[in-house]
């Protein structure tokens, strides 16, 4: 099972969202990280075949996705970054209209949505009107329809978007669960989505992916970088013109203990820490980059 | 996974891009001449599926318009010949050409509450999914346009010809250039030609007075027949299109067609 992106570009009239990008996906979850207006979502829609690249294509097992068609649709589940439903249904009628227009029969639809209440902890609300839900419990309603066929493919676009802490740490369960013969695709900017369950990752900045790799082969790209020290309040602000601050904490004595990345030391008492993905995220996207 | 899945992952592992583009349409083949699916329903079933979703406000909404309509086109005819009425075919061919203008809010829905993107990465295409809604809503429609005739001729004592040329033409002729505009051109672009349809209507009612005399007489009556069928055949063909070449305009951003 492999899905293949060979150098697919967008262009609008305007600006080039996805340019160049080729990525092979293999089993396991493939974390796409990138800031808001990186490109991730179009790269995800192409990959979802909802719109089509300007040029280059998208293969699954070495067939272009467009050959597929319907047998493509047949084995992915995707949840876009906005997620709508008519105000009208309720949780059990969207996720029947799913299954409905996924194709599943009578029988399985009334099992696999069953399974799904419980999976997502959705069934006290099951016959509570959508936009009643809160936007979290409407996430989870979205990953819900996502899962209903059983898909070969999970193409999740900004996925925990409004889910609280503990809503996140059982997502990132059930994914990993599910990802063990599955293909999972997850853009985010919320690096701690994809940190620990993501096999791969690939970072993506003005349309075009910079860096591919396991979160340990990424984050050994600054190793020696990231530095932690406790400064005084007053010194603070000097500190902030000076560096990328990843993290402050504050401290009872009136100092503070600051997680900064830099080529080298730049406060006194500062040591050297390993580095996290959130460290090579603010290093390739913070507002003082490298 | 089931015997088709199975099918499908033997398919697909049998062509990789080393095997050249032969080998990968052969295996592509391979996969489209299967039963798409064993544990997935056909698409009628679909529609029949869908149909608790979709239809009863679609139809609510239809059956109240026709309501309202057919009470201002019955009332105006009272007015001005009096009890029984008596038919005005301008009145007649704007009833029966708006009664098409109804459904369209129905059919951008889903662009509209941002349903779309969900929908295309199911196993039925998005044109097929509109195609199911437009289903839905020419049953309304068919419903709609007998009841008109049978108003046509028994309230306004119209003669058939009339009811076909100033009810029926208009009736097909909005409906195709619905189609034509849904197939076409965007949403955000299409609420200014949709208007701009009406308009035409009227202007085309405007003039079915002086019309009327042509149709009363029945030598044009091959003409108007062959009208309506060549109108239903341009609807099917429109239809069939929206299948075939999944020409649907979905709201997408710049997705041109699907």
């Amino acid at each position: 099972m492999e899905l293949t992106i060979k150098n697919v570009t967008k262009t609008y009239a305007d600006k080039t969202a996805v340019n160049n990008v080729s990525l092979t996906i293999t089993p396991g979850v493939f974390g796409l990280l990138g800031a808001n207006g990186a490109g991730k979502t179009t790269l995800m829609r192409i990959i979802a075949d909802i719109i089509k690249p300007s040029s280059g294509e998208v293969l699954y097992n070495g067939i272009p996705i467009e050959t597929l068609d319907s047998e493509y649709r047949n084995i992915f589940g995707h949840l876009p970054q906005e997620f709508g439903f008519y105000p009208e249904f309720r949780v059990t009628d969207y996720l029947e209209y799913i299954a409905a227009i996924k194709g599943l029969t009578k029988k399985d639809t009334k099992q696999r949505i069953e399974e799904l209440l419980v999976q997502m902890s959705l069934e006290e609300v099951r016959n509570k009107k959508i936009k009643k839900l809160s936007g979290g419990t409407r996430r989870r309603v979205g990953i819900a329809q996502a899962l209903l066929n059983n898909p070969e493919v999970l193409i999740l676009d900004e996925p925990t978007a409004g889910l609280d802490p503990g809503e996140r740490i059982k997502f990132r369960s059930l994914l990993s669960e599910f990802s063990k013969k599955r293909i999972v695709l997850i853009s985010t900017h919320i690096v701690s989505d994809i940190e620990y369950i993501a096999s791969r990752n690939a970072i993506m900045k003005e349309g075009e992916i910079i860096q591919t790799g396991t979160t340990d082969e990424l984050i050994g790209s600054i190793d020696g970088k990231v530095w932690e020290c406790v400064v005084d309040n007053y010194d603070l602000p000097w500190l902030e013109k000076k560096v990328q601050i990843v993290n402050l904490r504050n401290e009872a004595s009136g100092s503070t203990t600051v997680r900064y990345l830099g080529n080298c030391p730049v406060a006194e008492g500062s040591v050297s820490v390993s580095p996290r993905l959130e460290d090579l995220y603010m290093w390739l996207f913070g507002s003082r980059e490298g | 996974m089931n015997k088709t899945e199975m099918f499908l992952k033997k398919a697909l592992s049998e062509a990789t891009p080393k095997e050249g583009p032969r080998k990968q349409e052969q295996a592509a083949l391979k996969i489209r001449s299967l039963p798409i699916n064993d544990e997935r329903i056909n698409y009628p079933l679909m529609i029949i599926r869908i149909l608790r979703f979709v239809s009863w406000k679609i139809w609510l909404v239809q059956g109240m318009c026709f309501i309202f309509l057919a009470g201002i086109l019955i009332g105006i005819s009272n007015q001005k010949t009096g009890p029984g009425g008596l038919m005005d075919p301008r009145l007649i061919c704007i009833f029966c050409g708006s009664l098409p203008f109804i459904s369209i809010p129905f059919i951008y829905r889903s662009a509209k509450y941002k349903m779309s993107e969900v929908e295309m990465g199911t196993f039925f295409s998005y044109s097929r999914q509109i195609l199911a809604r437009l289903i839905v809503i020419a049953f309304g429609n068919v419903c709609m346009i007998i009841g008109s005739t049978v108003i046509c001729l028994t309230r306004l004592y119209a003669d058939i010809m009339t009811t076909i040329a100033f009810g029926m033409i208009p009736f097909l002729f909005i409906n195709t250039i619905i189609l034509l505009i849904l197939s076409h051109v965007p949403r955000h672009a299409s609420m200014w030609l949709y208007g701009l349809t009406y308009l035409v209507l009227i202007t085309i009612s405007a003039a079915a007075s002086d019309l009327q005399k042509m149709v009363e007489n029945y030598e044009t009556a091959p003409y108007v027949i062959v009208l309506c069928i060549v109108l239903c055949l341009i609807i099917t063909l429109q239809l069939k299109g929206i299948i075939r070449e999944g020409s649907i305009v979905s709201g997408i951003n710049n997705k041109e067609c699907y």
